[in-house]
């Protein structure tokens, strides 16, 4: 290729990345540090809205010269990420003193902390990621070799099975879980006859947490498995055939052979998920509502929908994506050293 | 009806919305009950309805934690007389014994309700209802309808509805008003005279006189539907409105987010409610309201 030309190809793909992505973060980086509200004051008024007419005293935006609402903006430092991470409250959580035995003091230090709203995500969402990760990579490379195995017409549809749960879109997918798992749901009446009594799935921690992973894995699987069948075609059938000569066993060729030549997939599969995994939104919304469950995504997701607050908001945004490069560093520094040591 | 503020038109509110009573009028008749006007009485009548319909939870509400738990105490601790705020301030004041009776009447209902319901919404309730899984419930009033549709009920005609039951004997109903409302926004491209004529059209006396089963209208020709009277019932009772402080949305916001944390049994009344009073400080703070 002319060095000339590929400039040309990859330019718009560049402006659209800075348009669409660099220039929004560099907008909520800004928003972050940054904050604004109305000038409020009290004034009584008569109201009349169903179902009565009343008098009360209302706050109301002050008004500039020019009738707009009067807005204060100031530089904030900190303070947005002080504000979402409440250090102070969460060091008073963990070193409040306690009495009981070890088991129940052990417990308070953990819970108590984690009644904090960004606490308590920060523990569901790395849980979700590390449970699902390893999951969906068994998962997927065990649905690439089954598939890479079925042969002709079989093929084509248990690729497109496989890959179902990954085109539905998120939330509809974790409504027809969690619809799986509801009382009298077909999931619980299924377990209920088969002798296990009735589960409440969405009752506490740990059964409301067992669905949302399950969601995870269902979800994400096929991305994995579509990778490592697409990498099965290109593993050559030489070293296949020069193994089998070799005497080498079904596992020993399963881990020289074919998962050596999967490995850089592997680590593919590994960083997106983890990227992905870590902004787990959804299931969230759908399962728990962020009760006993919660992730850093849908405590930003609040703080835009309810409180409405753009500016903590972003700082909420800016650290989900300082914990997603916290996870990724070890997975890049591991594929830099195996690409160095090639 | 025409929505204005210290003189300033600025809605025409149509619908309206409140959540009632929905009960099963045959299993009542059988046991004998009469329709609770208290809490107390649904407490009672939950115990005396245990396994009626082959399941030991047979109240049903939107305890879903968030938007719809926060309303649920938003409607019993104003039922109970509790303030939300210092009357023309944005101070909380929500934590007090109030909120925490409120806490531990939530928590009574809680053991009549599915193990599931702090994850169970609007949606499940009714679907809870139709299917014949529980026997009573708080409700949408917009929900009513559904219960006689053949399709997706197998209780048609069999539900009975009331204004919500009351915290105090003869106090008000434990619910809010809801409204909805036209507006037409300044910055509108659309010709505002032609926009306004095509909502009247909408709102003509035809459509509320035959079309009281599509909604609770506010227009004095409505003819209501059978699912309406317990509306009408409740705003005669003085359900008071939905609070529309611009801090109420924090509020209720961090209500429905920390009482869970109560209502599962991990901490007491007054920490959760002192919780979401810190949250909300917080929030109030930042945007200037405190």
């Amino acid at each position: 290729m002319p060095t000339r030309t590929f400039p040309g190809f990859v330019a718009p793909s560049l402006a659209a990345m800075v348009l669409l992505i660099a220039l929004p973060l560099l907008g909520v980086g800004w928003l972050a540090f940054h904050n604004a509200y109305l000038v409020m004051e009290v004034v009584e008024v008569e109201t009349r809205s169903p179902p009565e007419v009343k008098v009360e005293r209302v706050p109301r935006a002050v008004l500039d010269a020019e009738g707009r609402p009067l807005r204060v903006w100031e530089r904030v430092g900190g303070r947005n990420f002080v504000n979402i991470t409440d250090p102070e409250r969460a060091w008073a959580a963990l070193s409040a003193p306690r009495t009981g035995s070890l088991g129940e003091r052990l417990r308070a230090v953990w819970a108590e902390p984690i009644a904090i709203d960004f606490w308590g995500a920060l523990e569901f969402t790395p849980l979700y990621v590390l449970a699902t990760t390893p999951a969906i990579l068994l998962l997927g490379l065990g649905l690439a070799l089954a598939v890479d195995r079925t042969a002709g017409l079989l093929e084509g549809p248990s690729i497109f099975l496989s890959l179902l749960p990954f085109i539905v879109t998120p939330v509809v997918g974790a409504l027809s879980i969690k619809w799986l798992f509801l009382d009298d749901a077909v999931a619980s009446v299924a377990l209920e006859a088969a002798g296990l009594g009735k589960i409440y799935f969405l009752k506490n921690a740990l059964a409301l947490r067992l669905p949302i992973l399950l969601y995870g894995i269902w979800h994400a699987a096929p991305f994995a498995f579509v990778v490592f069948h697409a990498g099965l075609q290109t593993l050559p059938k030489e070293s296949i055939e020069a193994a089998l000569v070799d005497g080498a066993s079904w596992g020993q060729r399963l881990r020289h052979v074919v998962l050596a030549h999967l490995a850089p997939l592997v680590t593919f599969v590994t960083l997106i998920h983890v990227m992905d995994a870590y902004r787990v939104l959804e299931p969230i919304l759908v399962f728990s509502g962020g009760h006993l469950a919660d992730s850093l995504q849908h405590l930003t997701y609040y703080i835009l929908n309810t409180e409405q607050n753009y500016f903590t908001a972003s700082a909420s945004a800016l650290s989900t994506i300082a914990g997603v490069l916290v996870l990724l560093v070890p997975i890049l520094v591991r594929a830099w050293r195996a690409e160095a040591s090639r | 009806m025409l929505v204005d503020q210290g003189g300033w038109i600025y809605a025409i509110a149509f619908v309206t919305n409140l959540q009632h009573f929905f009960y099963r009028k045959d299993l009542f008749e059988q046991a004998g009950l009469g329709v609770p006007t208290t809490y107390a009485e649904v407490l009672a009548v939950a115990e005396r309805l245990r396994g009626a319909v082959g399941t030991e939870t047979p109240y049903g509400a939107a305890f879903k934690v968030g938007w719809d738990l926060g309303t649920e105490f938003t409607n019993l601790h104003l039922a109970a007389g509790g303030r939300l705020f210092e009357p023309g301030t944005a101070e909380p004041v929500f934590n007090g014994e109030t909120g925490a009776a409120t806490l531990e009447l939530m928590k009574r209902l809680l053991a009549h309700m599915s193990p599931n319901a702090p994850s169970l919404a609007t949606g499940d309730v009714t679907a809870a209802i139709q299917q014949g899984r529980i026997a009573m419930g708080t409700l949408w009033a917009s929900r009513a309808e559904a219960m006689d549709d053949p399709a997706v009920s197998e209780v048609v005609g069999e539900i009975g509805f009331a204004p919500a039951p009351a915290v105090l004997p003869g106090g008000p109903p434990a619910s809010t008003l809801f409204w909805d409302a036209f507006v037409v926004p300044k910055t509108t491209r659309a010709d505002r005279e032609t926009v306004f004529q095509e909502l009247m059209a909408g709102l003509s006396e035809e459509t509320v006189r035959t079309g009281g089963d599509l909604a609770d209208w506010i227009r004095s020709a409505a003819v209501p539907s059978r699912c309406s009277e317990a509306v009408a019932a409740s705003i005669r009772a003085e359900t008071p409105s939905f609070p529309t402080q611009p801090f109420f949305a924090l509020a209720h916001g961090v209500i429905g987010r920390n009482i869970g944390d109560f209502l599962a049994g991990g901490e007491s009344a007054k920490k959760s409610l002192d919780d979401a009073v810190a949250d909300y400080r917080k929030a109030a703070e930042e945007q200037g309201f405190l």
